[in-house]
């Protein structure tokens, strides 16, 4: 069996041989995945971060989260049952990918091993883990006329254990509030890693307060892989009256430690 | 003053957009025109990651001006958005020109 390297891998988390045979290499050679919360578009093969083989029932790829998701694999199935179904029938070693996606566990012992979410069957099963990235720390934004700035300075960490800091520096047209500055949280479902926050991305913006405000910020980019990457994330602390702002921010990421990107 | 503010103030817009242009063109400009594998024939071989993850490969030359424009660019643009947040709330604007606002009583005389 031929066993080829798949450049779209290259984000690590995806970073496998996957099977020259395998229908999810096939439909997708050298593809940029789609976004992680939805299939792929013209597969429908991706789901969240990784590819699915519905020829064989079978993820090609380990869990990205390896184990930090828990070794019941069945709790991230939108239905508990469908999960015991999907192990009863038998979704385990497959001759075609031999070892490499081999599980030499009965399939009634709770396996353990990291090829197999939402009970091998993504189409009807859910996986909430996913993949996810959290940022936060200081924001701060202005406005002179129409001109609106804002700087954010902060920690960012994912899913894969990833940490760093993070500077965003955006600019754009506002109306009203004068000022604010505050803690910030965001959360970034798309993020698969915190590299994945790094580079240029649409903003908006809208706060109100005088005295103590809070604002709710978002920002969309497209991915290492094609997909969007969306952050959600809220302001609190000092704010200077009434207002809303739009327009293009970039950020910067500073790794501290965990591994490196090209493991995520 | 008046003057002193403002051209303060343009000063620091200045650097920061400039700052803030700079750093999104190097993402994207890298993104769409570098190879996403080395290439060697033309010294393309420094990977670094650009717009959102993506990994591109460039010359010795290409990497140091990206990593000039997102290190030391990107510290200097967040110190000219700090000082622009505190001229916006430290630095009253003095009012127009030749110091007197007139007041409501005055107008209505």
């Amino acid at each position: 069996m031929d066993f080829v390297r798949d450049s779209s891998y290259d984000r690590g988390l995806l970073k496998r041989f996957v099977p020259s045979n395998s229908l999810a290499f096939k439909s997708n050679p050298g593809r940029a995945p789609a976004t992680p919360s939805r299939p792929d578009s013209e597969s429908g093969l991706y789901y969240r971060a990784r590819y699915y083989d519905p020829a064989v029932g079978r993820f090609p790829s380990e869990d990205p989260l390896r184990f930090d998701g828990g070794v019941n694999f069945r709790r991230t199935n939108a239905s508990p049952s469908l999960g015991f179904r999907a192990q009863r029938q038998g979704y385990y070693p497959s001759p075609l990918y031999g070892s490499f996606l081999s599980n030499p566990t009965p399939s009634r012992s709770g396996a353990r091993h990291l090829y197999r979410y939402a009970g091998s069957n993504p189409v009807a099963g859910l996986d909430p883990l996913g993949l996810w990235t959290v940022s936060s720390g200081l924001t701060i934004s202005g406005q002179f006329g129409a001109f609106n700035w804002q700087i954010s300075l902060g920690l960012a960490i994912d899913s894969c254990g990833h940490i760093g800091t993070y500077s965003t520096e955006g600019a754009g047209i506002g109306v009203g509030a004068k000022a604010s500055a505050g803690g910030s949280v965001a959360v970034s479902p798309g993020g698969t890693c915190i590299c994945d926050l790094q580079g240029p991305f649409d903003y908006a913006s809208a706060g109100l307060g005088e005295g103590v405000g809070a604002s709710l910020d978002t920002a969309a980019g497209f991915g290492s892989n094609g997909q969007t990457v969306h952050i959600i994330g809220v302001t609190g602390g000092a704010s200077f009256g009434v207002g809303g702002s739009a327009g293009m921010n970039t950020t910067q990421i500073h790794p501290l430690g965990g591994p490196s990107c090209d493991g995520c | 003053m008046l003057r002193l503010r403002t051209c303060t103030i343009a000063f620091l817009l200045a650097v920061f957009s400039a700052g803030l242009i700079s750093n999104v063109y190097i993402h994207l400009s890298y993104w769409a025109n570098m190879p996403r594998t080395p290439q060697v024939a033309l010294d393309r071989i420094l990977p670094i990651r650009v717009n959102h993850g993506t990994l591109v490969y460039v010359t010795r030359k290409e990497f140091d001006r990206a990593r000039f424009v997102f290190g030391f660019g990107s510290y200097v643009t967040i110190g000219a958005g700090l000082l622009l947040a505190f001229v916006r709330l430290n630095w009253a604007d003095p009012g127009p020109r030749g110091g007197k606002v007139p007041t409501k009583a005055a107008s209505n005389r």
